[in-house]
């Protein structure tokens, strides 16, 4: 049987200042499954993502494909996990966008041609590949998160973290964001405030709150049961 | 407001054609503004007047980059007011007239070499370059991130300075701007700060360790090499001539 892309059990947070942000998460992802991450702002589901790629670290058990993360194994399960960040201005850092989405494989030792090679491959799946010698902070909105995705999808994770993917991102964009998740094989999670994104790419949702995971299930009595649409 | 963030946007723009001097190394053209800066520095203030042969290489350079005179010679001149106060400070204090022009003669020259670098390379190239001349990796990290997000951070200045006129108008007192400024300040830097964290997990996800790998090393031609050997012998002698008094 195959592991669980992700398994955590009794997940605690608490930041410095004292907030606790999450109280106690039981959570799975199984291999090749999309889920929705629904609730409101402040209730934790940006804290636990960054979680489950061991960018903070709370008490509770984390397993990614079945490896439990620890210190030991914190360059492995970085390998094995692509986070998208909400603002794709914290991900592109370098100085041109080639240069960018290479960051990753240069830095994981896959050498210097073969990086160029996986970043101009991917860029150019995701139709951005006339923008390899571009400054990152010259494209649009739906340019950088391309940008972004491609700089995560280049180092082949097995398994994707989008937090709030379609901010900044029009009708269009949106409709081919998800278009694009779902043609990826991997298992994703997708923390989002939007129910019509969710719908389209997850079957299943959890719903936050207050640091827990309030309920879950499919995607439309979830956000049923949580008033989680415009009325 | 578009204008302060399509200033350094333009810079890019320029950097990105095409001349002779755009088409060298790199490394071989900061090494000779750095040779050039030395023979600036080093020209004794006995009068403004000779800065005239030292700025001869760097007029032929103005010329040879294609870019346009007057923005250039424009935009240099932002630094003036620094030693403009410093040079009558000096002369109110000494009386030194001379030191007071040599001061700004030689800043404006030296700001217009760099600005002249920074317009005929772009900053991925130039990064590239410092490296290759041996710069710490983490340094050139830094510095890379600092321009990154300095273009952030002027953005995010500019949408506060936005929403601020959008709900004053720009009306109030001086003193009320002044707080008002200060108070923003504090904000952008908080909110720097934030974006600082948030690159940095970015990093760390994304495999970085603490040690910056370079993606292409730069490489230097023979005609580099004649180059930075023309521009150091132009700087030396206008430094000589400069000397000598003439």
């Amino acid at each position: 049987m195959k592991k669980p892309a992700i398994a955590v059990r009794g997940l605690r947070y608490s930041y410095p200042d004292g907030t606790v942000a999450v109280r106690g998460v039981d959570f799975q992802l199984e291999a090749g499954e999309s889920v929705a991450l629904l609730g409101a702002n402040g209730s934790g589901k940006t804290t636990f993502l960054l979680h489950l790629a061991g960018l903070l670290r709370g008490d509770g058990e984390i397993r990614i494909g079945g490896v439990e993360l620890r210190e030991e194994t914190l360059g492995e399960i970085r390998r094995a996990v692509g986070y998208v960040f909400q603002d794709a201005d914290d991900q592109l850092f370098m100085p041109t966008v080639l240069e960018d989405v290479a960051f990753g494989p240069l830095h994981r030792g896959d050498g210097v041609e073969e990086s160029i090679r996986k970043a101009k491959e991917i860029l150019v799946k995701l139709g951005i590949g006339h923008l390899e010698s571009r400054a990152p902070y010259h494209l649009s909105a739906g340019e950088k998160k391309r940008a972004s995705l491609a700089g995560v999808l280049v180092m082949s994770p097995e398994v994707l973290i989008f937090d709030e993917p379609t901010t900044f991102l029009d009708p269009p964009g949106q409709n081919e964001l998800a278009k694009l998740l779902n043609q990826l094989p991997q298992a994703k999670l997708i923390a989002t405030h939007d129910v019509y994104f969710a719908r389209k790419v997850a079957k299943r949702a959890v719903f936050f709150a207050e640091g827990r995971i309030a309920g879950e299930g499919p995607v439309e009595t979830v956000a049923d049961r949580f008033h989680w649409r415009l009325s | 407001m578009r204008d302060r963030a399509g200033k350094s946007l333009r810079i890019e723009e320029w950097a990105r054609r095409d001349s002779f001097l755009h088409r060298r190394d790199a490394r071989s053209k900061v090494l000779a503004v750095l040779v050039f800066l030395v023979a600036v520095s080093s020209t004794p203030p006995a009068s403004p007047a000779v800065f005239v042969p030292i700025a001869l290489p760097l007029a032929a350079g103005l010329l040879a980059s294609g870019l346009p005179l007057g923005e250039l010679l424009l935009r240099a001149s932002i630094i003036l007011p620094f030693p403009l106060f410093f040079g009558l400070v000096g002369w109110l204090e000494n009386g030194n007239a001379q030191f007071a022009g040599a001061l700004v003669a030689r800043s404006y020259i030296s700001a217009l070499a760099v600005l002249l670098l920074a317009g005929v390379t772009p900053m991925a190239e130039l990064f590239r370059g410092l490296r290759g001349l041996g710069l710490p990796a983490v340094m050139v990290m830094v510095l890379q991130s600092l321009v990154r997000y300095l273009q952030v951070i002027v953005d995010h200045g500019m949408r506060m300075r936005r929403a601020a006129l959008c709900r004053d108008g720009g009306a109030g007192s001086r003193e009320s701007l002044w707080r008002r400024a200060s108070g923003a300040l504090a904000v952008l830097f908080g909110r720097s700060y934030a974006r600082a964290e948030g690159v940095h997990r970015a990093m760390i996800a994304r495999g970085f360790r603490g040690d910056y790998v370079p993606l292409r090393p730069a490489r230097i031609t023979p005609l580099d090499w004649v180059f930075l050997a023309v521009a150091a012998m132009a700087a030396g002698g206008a430094r000589y001539l400069a000397g000598v008094g003439l």
